[in-house]
């Protein structure tokens, strides 16, 4: 490192005049006597470079005359070294942002946007002039107030991360936005960085995801039924043959005059033991349709009904859905068949999210577990689907009822015999503004059996 | 020999069809005995009469389709009916092939299965009197000395007597004597009654 007074000592012999490179200011006004700056790089005899900023002073007299001339060349080298860092940073900066394949808006507090990153501005289609300043929901979405399902009105308070997915009807796209505030010193929100990734095509896979599961479940329901019918089928079969050969033979027996009293006693009974054959096949076949007789065990509601809401979220792919649970009542027990009872619930969230599969906007299900009249629990399932037309209303419960193209209509069939054989009551209601409930109550509180 | 009821043997592990067969058999004026398994009615003593089996299609152990084919390879052929609580085509079709007679879905009213019946025992009487008739011609053609079966094949070829003695190297008169203990050792006495005949002893014509 040379010393540092060797320049200023140095600047009499003035090694450095054939050096003069630059000259970023020349002559600049007069402004606190300044004369004239240079801004210079000097090669020292050790060959390292140093960057001189080197000013002339005029120090007046009382009446304004030039006293003197001072100068001062001071090194600034480190100076010089660290502009350029900044502007470094800043290229670098502004290349990471437009290299971002999301599209990346800075928004002030007022939703005016600040910056544009490539993305945004080649998804805009506009040059970054017409996008700055303006309202990020008027150069986004073409509307003169914030979307509904945007996150940034909430995050501008809470002051943290929020992200939520769009359907823009514009564009018929899906996109997944998150935004960030940015905080001053205070904690404030000055600024809020707004990225929008276009996830449309993720939504159609999921979509079909969906579908494609929901119909492997459909089609292994169809198979169990095949097979319950197929069983059905074999099963009945045999008491009816005894039945009709018997009753056959006691006729031709009449008929040839060969008829004794004892056998027709007999062939008698056969028919009535077929026919209880019969009977107990039905019933047993009703058992397999209906779930089997679990364990009754005391439960909390709100447990019960919270478990299903996360086992739904886990098992199923339904875009964009939101579930609301209210559960009012911390101590409601139930006497149930928890996993049948989960199964009701399931079940009806299920045709909740699928009548709202179609919809891009509000696809909400609320769900609420609450104390009932007459000591009953109820849980209520609310969609805000399209409803059911008034003559369905009557109909749905029935086994086989279905509007679905791969439904099978066993849904509702079966969740109303669960309930009931919980002594409890089932039943739809389509609601004021839109959508449908769907609520069934449980017998509440404490049971001492006997 | 007094003309004998056919016998109908009921083969199902389910015991009230057994029962109500057998019954409903009875009514029809046949004779019935039933057998819970595949299994239980290979153990019968061979029947030699006429008959028909009426089989269930699935059973536990030895099914339906499978005794048919015991059946078959043992050369213990009576027609079988087969009754199943669950058709399906194909299957039936496979034991049609082995000579079931019938497949009767159940639940079957009475008069189906009587003609099943019927035509079963029919068929199993025809097969049999053909059998027994086939079995006599071969006992007569055992009685001919070698030189006359020799004889016999070239007369069902139509060859006449004069090439016959040409063929063998002998006189047509031995050929002609020949010809005529073969008609009596047959008890026959037509040239086209003895083609018939050579026919069902599967003698070839040169
Ligand atoms: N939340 C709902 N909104 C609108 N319609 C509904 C709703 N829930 C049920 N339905 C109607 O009731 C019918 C019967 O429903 P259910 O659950 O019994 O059978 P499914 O859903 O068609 O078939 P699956 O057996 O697969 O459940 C449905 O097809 C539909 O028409
Ligand atoms: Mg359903």
């Amino acid at each position: 490192m040379p010393k540092d007074g060797s320049t200023r000592n140095g600047e009499g012999r003035d090694p450095i005049a054939g050096e003069r490179k630059k000259r970023l200011r020349g002559n600049t006004a007069d402004i606190h006597g300044l004369v004239r700056g240079l801004y210079y790089r000097v090669t020292l005899a050790d060959n390292s470079i140093r960057w001189i900023a080197s000013q002339e002073r005029r120090q007046p007299g009382s009446s304004g005359e030039t006293r003197r001339l001072i100068g001062v060349s001071p090194d600034v080298t480190a100076r010089k070294e660290m502009e350029k860092k900044i502007e470094a940073a800043a290229r670098e900066w502004q290349t990471t942002f437009d290299s971002i394949p999301d599209q990346v808006m800075i928004l002030n507090r007022d939703h005016r946007v600040v910056q544009a990153n490539a993305a945004a501005r080649s998804f805009l289609n506009l040059p970054l002039k017409k996008i700055l300043g303006n309202r990020c929901y008027t150069v986004m979405h073409g509307k003169d107030r914030p979307i509904s399902t945007c996150p940034f009105p909430a995050i501008r308070e809470i002051k943290g991360h929020g992200e939520s997915d769009i359907y823009d009807d514009r564009k018929k796209k899906w996109f997944h936005i998150s935004v960030d505030p940015v905080l001053d010193d205070e904690g404030e929100t000055i600024r809020v960085v707004h990225m929008a990734r276009d996830i449309t095509e993720s939504k159609r896979i999921e979509t079909e995801t969906f579908c494609a599961r929901r119909e492997i479940l459909r089609t292994e329901r169809l198979l169990r039924m095949g097979e319950l019918t197929a069983s059905l089928a074999h099963e009945l079969n045999q008491p009816l043959t005894s039945i009709l050969s018997n009753a056959r033979a006691a006729l031709r027996f009449i008929d040839s005059g060969t008829l004794d009293m004892d056998e027709l006693k007999d062939i008698l009974k056969d028919i009535a033991n077929d026919d209880k054959r019969a009977r107990d096949i039905i019933r047993s076949l009703r058992s397999m349709i209906k779930p089997e007789e679990g364990e009754k065990v005391r439960a909390l509601l709100n447990d019960v009904v919270q478990e299903v809401v996360s086992v739904f979220h886990g098992e199923t792919v339904i875009p964009n859905l939101n579930v609301e649970t209210v559960l009012s009542d911390p101590s409601l027990e139930v006497h149930i068949d928890t996993v049948q009872i989960q199964q009701v619930v399931i079940n009806l969230m299920m045709n909740a999210a699928e009548s709202m599969l179609d919809q891009t906007e509000n696809k909400k299900i609320i769900i609420r577990a609450e104390a009932g009249d007459n000591n009953k629990a109820r849980v209520a399932v609310s969609d805000h689907g399209p409803g059911i037309a008034g003559e369905d209303l009557g109909r749905i419960f029935e086994p086989l009822f279905t509007t679905k193209r791969f439904g099978l209509g066993m849904g509702l069939s079966l969740s109303r015999s669960i309930v009931e054989a919980h002594g409890g009551r089932i039943w739809a209601e389509n609601n004021r503004d839109k959508g449908t409930t769907f609520y069934f109550d449980l017998p509440a509180g404490e049971r001492r059996d006997g | 020999m007094a003309e004998e009821k056919p016998t109908v043997f009921i083969i199902d592990d389910d015991p009230s069809i057994r029962k109500s067969l057998l019954r409903l058999l009875r009514s029809f004026g046949f004779e019935a005995e039933t057998f819970d398994s595949a299994e239980e009615y290979l153990e019968r003593e061979r029947y030699q009469g006429t008959g028909c089996i009426v089989l269930d299609v699935r059973m536990p152990g030895i099914d339906g389709l499978a005794l048919q084919n015991e059946l078959n390879k043992a050369d213990y052929t009576m027609p079988v009916i087969f009754v199943t609580a669950h058709g399906n085509i194909p299957m039936s079709v496979e034991a049609m092939k082995k000579g079931a007679v019938d497949f009767l879905p159940k639940p079957f009213d009475d008069n189906e299965f009587l003609q099943a019946v019927n035509r079963a025992v029919e068929t199993d009487r025809t097969a049999k009197i053909r059998f027994a008739g086939t079995r006599e011609i071969l006992r007569r053609i055992q009685r001919l000395t070698p030189r006359e079966q020799e004889v016999l094949r070239y007369v069902v070829s139509g060859m006449p007597n004069k090439q016959i003695a040409f063929r063998l190297g002998i006189a047509e008169k031995t050929v002609k004597a020949h010809r005529g203990r073969i008609m009596k050792k047959l008890e026959i006495d037509s040239l086209p009654e003895l083609t018939r005949l050579a026919e069902k002893a599967g003698i070839q014509p040169l």
